[in-house]
């Protein structure tokens, strides 16, 4: 299942700060490393492995690449809490309605 | 785009009940509507049951389900419990707090008999391998719900 190398991919921690990082916006890695506490190359090297995972997409811009969220990875972890939560509202209404 | 992807999962339904009453069957008797054989952390194929699911009714309370061996395992933290109107929880399902996701329930009335409920998970991005676990108990459970659910379901 692809959502499952998503997770396993984000399950390091410094991976995950990377990651939510960009939820704010697309940045080059340059910008994402400074304040992390781990080297310009290691963070190029969890973004490889974010990318390989669906997670993070990359793009040239001049010299440097922009890196953005792409959560590909993720979609199908998204449709399968869309359908648990839709279960689990659909049982509350049946309960609440019906078993008084 | 990024934003859309990670956007809130959110579900709305309309209930045939006021919403002070709503809130308290979700709340107060969650262990008897929530989908017990699909929707918990019960290691299935290992025996394991949930027999019940409790909401402490305050901030800071606790939400666990309960095993058939007695065992309890927590499920997160009431950040909200405002009756009748909003029930809100730190999701985390076994993670550890910090990785929690954001659950919120909210109750408008639509009329002196009926409100609407919607839900919104936020951050669900956060939940971890922690997903996978639920999923695989989520699947195992599927042919039981059709075996038993359905069938009384289908005989009322």
């Amino acid at each position: 299942m692809a959502y499952e190398k998503a997770l396993a991919t984000l399950a390091d921690p410094t991976r995950r700060l990377i990651f939510e990082r960009l939820r704010a916006g697309p940045l080059p890695v340059g910008q994402l490393a400074e304040g992390l506490p781990v080297s310009r190359p290691a963070v190029s090297q969890h973004l490889k492995a974010l990318k390989g995972a669906g997670l993070v997409k990359d793009e040239p811009r001049g010299t440097a690449r922009i890196y953005r969220i792409h959560a590909e990875g993720l979609a199908e972890l998204r449709d399968w809490l869309d359908s648990f939560w839709g279960e689990a509202l659909t049982s509350f209404k049946h309960h609440a309605e019906n078993d008084r | 785009m990024s934003v859309v992807e990670l956007a809130p999962v959110v579900k709305t339904i309309d209930v045939r009940r006021p919403a002070a009453e709503a809130f308290r069957i979700f709340t107060a008797e969650i262990g008897a509507w929530w989908p017990l054989a699909t929707h918990t952390r019960a290691k299935t194929a290992a025996g394991e049951t949930t027999v019940a699911v409790t909401i402490e009714p305050r901030v800071g309370g606790r939400i666990y389900e309960t095993l058939n061996d007695g065992r309890e395992l927590d499920w997160g933290v009431v950040s909200a419990f405002e009756p009748g109107a909003l029930f809100a929880m730190a999701w985390s399902m076994g993670r550890p707090q910090t990785q929690s996701t954001d659950v919120s329930v909210r109750f408008e009335p639509l009329d002196e008999a009926s409100c609407r409920v919607t839900l919104t998970h936020e951050n669900w991005e956060r939940m971890g391998e922690e997903a996978a676990k639920l999923r695989e108990a989520y699947n195992n459970g599927w042919a039981g719900v059709f075996e038993r659910g359905f069938g009384d379901y289908a005989a009322r």
